[in-house]
């Protein structure tokens, strides 16, 4: 209590902004952990210190670009002094943060509304035991507070200060709805349960499955465009020269010029894909190790990162959707991706500011045995049963249209084609018209959607498959829509709104239904939602 | 799909979108009967409101193209038939703006519903992409009833609609009478079955 006291005498006279200095102004009593300073000039340095380094060099010498660095310095020392007159600390339903050196902020932020505590640590953070937090609500966009840096007892205090105190208040509303499924083991004492891990041997096949090495070479070329000179090199000519010799040798032993050319293309396409799929597997080796997924009570808490390592904690009311993966890929290796969606906080760029690594969406499982799907959404919604779902379909005829689709966009690439290019381009066009009629029929097969008693699920893809589950609860509008093509076909799409999806287009749409079957659908989920109340 | 019972009448009901012109009351004096699941227009004064809104932009933007043409007519040395198409590709553009600014808000105003029931709040538009968005009472998280100077000459509103959602994060409904507006926003934000967010 001594502190507190202490606290209020220090703030509560300059913190004169017409708010009465309350009770809460109070309990923000507790400091950043003592080297935050240090991290915080980092943080800030970091922006600085390399395009400092590259005007050196560049340069040769000092100029007037390394002097006006000079001018970060005071900007330097207002982040130290931001880090010493943090403050935050916890009321009984609110947690209350205080910070601003000129302009005083104070925060004030109920429990109830707290989505989830992020943890990042660099190696820096791991070997002083410490860690970035970010408490993120559902405002969206970047956290609600960003503290750099917390001690690990810290941190933990804040987490069950947070959640335990939710805990008792009670989510009446999600208990109500899953008290039959699953017998309440919501105590905070209860142990914490492993349900996944993922070896390194996983993330070697994600990274055989995904394209995220396109990421690598993305910053690879960004990187280069800055160097000057690089852009203007012969690449042509070098290239030329590469495969000049090879290409000499292959014509006289083929014969034939054109034959040579698709080999030599052949290869190195194929040497790109494979060095894509080599920077994808580092990529998530680097990420994502030793991914771990556990839960306490209703709380998951998902691990992953070699160099940054994130902890993230995702209670499971605040999940506004389910998304699992399947890739052909994915069907070789007999695995499945899961993916899940929060609001707030969750915009990537936030996520990159602030020191974090940038996320992949939000993986529940990046690599699960397609069996062990079932299980594990259980934990996460004890109310899904994947195997029992009854899957409805879309209206059947739908193939045609899907089909007309693609045929009307490869009859035109044909005639351009075979106008312009070369007459066999007709062969092409029939052999994707073929493609095309595979394709429509298999998009209507692999298409379906189910109501249950708890919520929706929706499957589509037949390349790749994917399924979302969302509860009634989350679901936050519904919507019908009939375009002019829908309505010749008597046709109707119902669209589905969710907190928390992607910016564009709608995140479930159950397109080609029947104008009666749409109505129906959309009325029911009308009404599912309607008879529930949302908590974010 | 199973859609046993009201097949027949669940097919009349979507298929009359939002085409049907039923006769829909006014909504002269209607704050006890909005809330009944039943479909209403907008205020008819809301079409003239939405030609003059549309109009003042039309003149805006049309000024500022015959300045452009006179610029080029009068300043540039090109031919006397290049300088007339000129003139007279202004004139047809503009008698096309005309005539879409009076017509289009009608056609518009045609094509919108909206029905507040036990459940929530619905709107049905479109002219040639149709769709009806519902926002279930329990979602909203709060509403705005504003209203313009050219809305406030007619007694018109905007209402409307936040969710916590992403596409439908706000619906927007122009042109109901103002008291209409007050009367759905009560309803909506009347919270006696919400738990706080």
């Amino acid at each position: 209590m001594a502190a507190i006291e202490l606290q209020s005498e220090d703030h509560s006279s300059d913190l004169d902004l017409g708010i009465p200095p309350g009770r809460d102004a109070t309990w923000a009593d507790r400091r950043l952990h003592p080297l935050s300073w240090l991290f915080a000039t980092a943080n800030f340095a970091k922006g600085f210190i390399v395009p400092a380094i590259l005007v050196l060099f560049a340069s040769g010498g000092v100029n007037y670009e390394l002097w006006a660095s000079v001018l970060i310095v005071p900007l330097a020392v207002r982040a130290v002094v931001q880090c010493i007159v943090f403050r935050y600390g916890f009321a009984d339903d609110e947690m209350v943060v205080r910070e601003g050196v000129l302009t005083k902020t104070e925060r004030h932020i109920p429990y109830a509304r707290i989505q989830n505590i992020d943890l990042v640590q660099n190696p820096f953070h791991r070997l002083l035991k410490v860690a970035l937090v970010r408490v993120e609500t559902a405002s969206g966009g970047k956290p609600e507070a960003v503290i750099r840096v917390l001690s690990l007892e810290a941190v933990e205090e804040m987490r069950g200060r947070v959640f335990g105190a939710r805990d008792e208040a009670g989510d009446v509303a999600y208990v109500a709805c899953e008290s039959a499924a699953a017998p309440s083991d919501r105590s905070a004492v209860a142990p914490r349960r492993t349900l996944l891990e993922t070896p390194a041997l996983e993330l070697v096949k994600l990274g055989v499955i995904s394209n995220r090495g396109l990421v690598v070479v993305g910053a690879a070329v960004g990187l280069l465009w800055q160097q000057d000179g690089w852009w203007e090199l012969d690449w042509t000519d070098g290239a030329e020269r590469w495969t000049g010799s090879a290409r000499a040798w292959l014509e006289t032993a083929w014969g034939s010029p054109v034959l040579v050319v698709a080999f030599i293309g052949l290869t190195i396409l194929l040497v790109a894909a494979f060095l894509l799929r080599v920077f994808s597997i580092g990529w998530f080796l680097f990420q994502l190790h030793d991914f771990t997924l556990t839960r306490r009570g209703d709380d998951l808490r998902v691990e992953y990162g070699l160099f940054n390592r994130v902890s993230r904690t995702i209670p499971r009311l605040r999940i506004q959707m389910l998304k699992t993966i399947e890739s052909p890929l994915h069907r070789l290796f007999n695995r499945q991706s899961v993916e899940l969606r929060t609001v707030g906080g969750g915009s990537e760029e936030a996520d990159f500011e602030d020191g974090g690594p940038k996320t992949q969406g939000r993986w529940l499982a990046p690599m699960i045995p397609t069996s062990g799907v079932p299980q594990l959404l259980r934990e996460v919604l004890p109310q899904v049963k994947l195997e029992e779902v009854q899957w409805e379909p879309i209206a059947r005829r739908a193939w045609r249209r899907v089909f007309k689709r693609w045929v009307a966009l490869v009859t035109v690439l044909t005639v351009v084609g075979a106008v312009f290019l070369d007459p066999w381009a007709v062969a092409l066009g029939a052999a994707a018209a073929v493609l095309a009629y595979m394709h429509s029929r298999l998009y209507v097969k692999h298409a379906g959607y189910a109501l249950t008693t708890w919520g929706l699920l929706l499957k589509s893809g037949w390349w790749e498959r994917t399924t979302k589950i969302v509860r009634y609860d989350k679901i936050q509008t519904v919507g019908r829509e009939e375009s002019p093509f829908d309505r010749r076909n008597r046709m109707a799409s119902v669209l589905v709104d969710v907190a928390g999806a992607e910016m564009i287009g709608y995140t479930i749409v159950i397109p080609y239904l029947e104008t009666a079957v749409a109505a129906d659908v959309s009325r029911r989920l009308y009404e599912e939602s309607s008879r529930r109340a949302f908590r974010l | 799909m199973a859609v046993d019972v009201g097949k027949t009448e669940l097919a009349a009901d979507a298929a009359r979108i939002v085409s049907e012109n039923e006769p829909d009351p006014q909504d002269a004096n209607p704050q006890d009967t909005v809330i009944d699941g039943r479909r209403y227009r907008l205020h008819p004064k809301s079409v003239v409101a939405a030609q003059l809104t549309a109009a003042i932009w039309a003149v805006a933007v049309a000024m500022i193209l015959l300045i452009a043409v006179l610029v080029v007519v009068l300043a540039t040395p090109l031919s006397g038939a290049l300088k007339l198409a000129a003139l007279a590709s202004w004139v047809v553009l503009a008698a096309l703006a005309g005539v879409l600014c009076y017509r289009w808000p009608r056609v518009r105003y045609d094509h919108i519903r909206y029905r507040v029931d036990d459940n929530g709040f619905t709107v049905y538009r479109g002219v040639f992409w149709r769709s009806v968005t519902s926002v279930p009472k329990a979602r909203v998280q709060h509403t705005d009833v504003s209203q313009g100077p050219l809305q406030r000459g007619y007694g018109l509103a905007s209402l409307v609609i936040h969710t916590a959602g992403t596409q439908d994060s706000s619906v927007t409904l122009r042109g109901l009478p103002h008291e209409v507006a007050m009367h759905i926003r009560d309803y909506l934000i009347d919270g006696s079955d919400r738990i706080a967010v």
